[in-house]
């Protein structure tokens, strides 16, 4: 499984666990810093 | 912990180069009037590396970050990246932070300064449900309103000043002697910002033609090479190709920030480079075109010229598409070559200079601004002294209220004169200024009830829950009068984010900070109500004594 196949399947669990209100750890966070970053550096993304 | 550790504070700013130096430029005003605070900047790499030789100055440690720290190779893994940033916070933990702000209001930033550990937090941060948390009313007010409407008075600078806390808003200006050239920055981040190639080459021969004695430099990166190329190389300007020196693509930042400082004048868009010379106080004249905000954007400093085209869709939104992109006809070139003459040949730019040396033509369409500063930091003048539009005049009042507000400073400014229409359409904003503060009286009733349950022996939970739900029912009404009254927007959002930010650990506590909030709204609201009555009288008082 490629990374960004595991960051995809880790960011749907972590979806399914914030809809059911459990409070998010510092490790989402890690991953959830990851993938903004990621989003962030795409290409053609302008404040 | 040593009694002589040093106050250490941590500021996060993710975003573009342009960012960042307006961030060292707040910094270096809190440092100077803190000399023994510890600084450290946490940035991009791609943004912030180049910048080192400013940034030293500033800030003892300097954090970069790049994507490729965390997944360096393609083979890498989720286990190993997520491995990496707990090194890198850890790392930043080391240096013990007594404060950490985000200035950068990026969702990465708000998940990094949620896992950085610090006493004391301003800016955007997540909390445990996901939910953005803003503890600081600056930042609060950066959110709701810098984000999304074009009614915020202040420069990003002061704002970042605001939220770090430095108490001195006007740039100290240090006379320096410079050489015989221009330089030009002909590009910027969008498409929308910037002139095409053909304007800028007209530019270029007028100016070269008219001021015989400069040289003309051409600044930029390697990616602006191609059209730095088309200019240079125009047929138009070849006469002129021996004072043309294009330099795009061939310096580093530094280097550019050096030849921009010994400059006689820069032209350019709103970019980096205007705050480079924002730094070193060169003079400057400005383009701002397409979605730049001039209010919030212009460099900081005192010799600047902002020409700002006046038609309803300036400024635009990002997401928005124009493929005609009229506002870029509303700066003629022949307007900016006058300026750049004015510059060069110290003349005097008031409102004779206007009159007599400038064609009204020219001017039709177009605003032309220059900073000054008081005690809340950059004002920007129109000194052509044109009318205002309605949205100025909301600005001068956002400027009086949120200065109030945040720091108790009463601002005083001239009665505008308007056109009939513009009088017209802002007396239509007291009956959108007297729902809000009807609804927020409202809100203060609520709020009251349900702290006067809840102190009871026995709360009733469903009166309660019935008062917490009708003032949801009041965001419902404020969100509505706003989109029929889309000028008072920013007082909507602002006191919607700090509700939603409340302090207090129990119903009552919250409740007692959302009352503060619907008072404080209801007393802006009440301001805003008054200035429009007074600028509607003093009109049709005006009125009669014509009729007289």
């Amino acid at each position: 499984m490629s990374i960004q196949e595991e960051i995809h399947k880790a960011m749907n669990d972590l979806q399914k666990k914030n809809s059911n209100d459990l409070n998010i750890s510092k490790e989402d966070m890690t991953l959830l810093f990851l993938t903004s970053l990621l989003e962030e550096e795409a290409p053609n993304v302008k404040r | 912990m040593s009694k002589d550790k040093r106050t250490a504070i941590g500021i996060i700013q993710l975003t573009r180069i342009g960012d960042v130096i307006q961030t060292y430029q707040a910094a270096k005003q809190l440092k100077s009037e803190n000399p023994d605070i510890e600084l450290t900047l946490i940035a991009r790499k791609e943004f912030a590396a180049g910048l080192g030789f400013l940034l030293g100055e500033v800030f003892s440690h300097i954090i970069f970050i790049e994507i490729q720290d965390f997944i360096s190779s393609p083979a890498a893994t989720l286990s190993e990246a997520k491995s990496a940033i707990r090194d890198l916070v850890s790392d930043i933990n080391k240096l013990d932070l007594d404060v950490l702000v985000n200035l950068s209001f990026s969702k990465s930033s708000e998940y990094l300064a949620s896992m950085i550990t610090a006493k004391h937090k301003l800016g955007l941060t997540r909390n445990s449900q996901n939910q953005i948390s803003i503890e600081d009313s600056w930042s609060q007010y950066v959110f709701s309103t810098v984000m999304n409407s074009e009614s915020n008075p202040f420069n990003l600078v002061d704002l970042f000043k605001n939220i770090l806390g430095a108490k001195k808003f006007s740039p100290v200006y240090s006379e320096k002697s410079r050489n015989d050239y221009i330089v030009i920055h002909p590009f910027a981040s969008s498409k929308k910002k910037h002139w095409g190639a053909n304007k800028w080459i007209d530019l270029c021969y007028k100016i070269l033609k008219e001021n015989p004695q400069q040289q003309l430099y051409i600044v930029g990166s390697k990616a602006d090479q191609f059209n730095a190329n088309t200019i240079a190389e125009s047929p138009a300007l070849r006469d002129f190709s021996e004072r043309i020196d294009n330099v795009v693509g061939k310096t580093s930042i530094e280097e550019t920030y050096n030849l921009v400082s010994d400059a006689k004048l820069l032209v350019c868009h709103d970019s980096m480079v205007s705050h480079l010379a924002a730094v070193s106080q060169t003079p400057t004249i400005v383009l701002s075109l397409g979605t730049v905000r001039p209010s919030e954007t212009t460099p900081y400093h005192e010799n600047v010229l902002n020409l700002a085209p006046k038609r309803k869709c300036f400024p635009c939104k990002v997401q928005e598409k124009c493929e005609l992109l009229p506002c870029h006809k509303d700066i003629s070139h022949q307007l900016v070559s006058r300026l750049v003459r004015a510059i060069i040949d110290q003349e005097k730019l008031d409102a004779k200079f206007f009159k007599e040396e400038v064609s009204p033509f020219y001017l039709q369409n177009v605003g032309i601004f220059a900073p000054h500063f008081t005690e809340m930091g950059m004002d920007l003048i129109d000194i052509t002294q044109s009318s205002q539009t309605v949205q100025d005049v909301f600005k001068t009042f956002y400027k009086i209220v949120w200065s109030f507000y945040f720091k108790e400073h009463e601002l005083n400014y001239a009665i505008p004169e308007l056109s009939k229409e513009s009088l017209a359409t802002l007396s239509e904003y007291s009956k959108g200024c007297s729902y809000i503060y009807e609804l927020y009286g409202f809100g203060m009733k609520y709020s009251n009830a349900v702290i006067d349950e809840a102190k009871k022996a026995q709360p009733s939970i469903k009166l309660i829950q019935e008062n917490i739900s009708k003032m949801g029912e009041i965001d419902q009404l404020c969100t509505v009068t706003k989109k029929t009254f889309p000028l008072l927007t920013p007082i909507v959002d602002f006191f919607f984010v700090n509700k939603a930010n409340a302090r207090g650990k129990n119903i009552v506590e919250i409740t007692q900070s959302n009352l503060i909030s619907f008072y404080d709204g209801q007393n802006m609201i009440k301001v805003i109500y008054d200035l429009i009555d007074s600028i509607t009288k003093d009109a049709l008082s005006r009125e009669q004594i014509k009729e007289v």
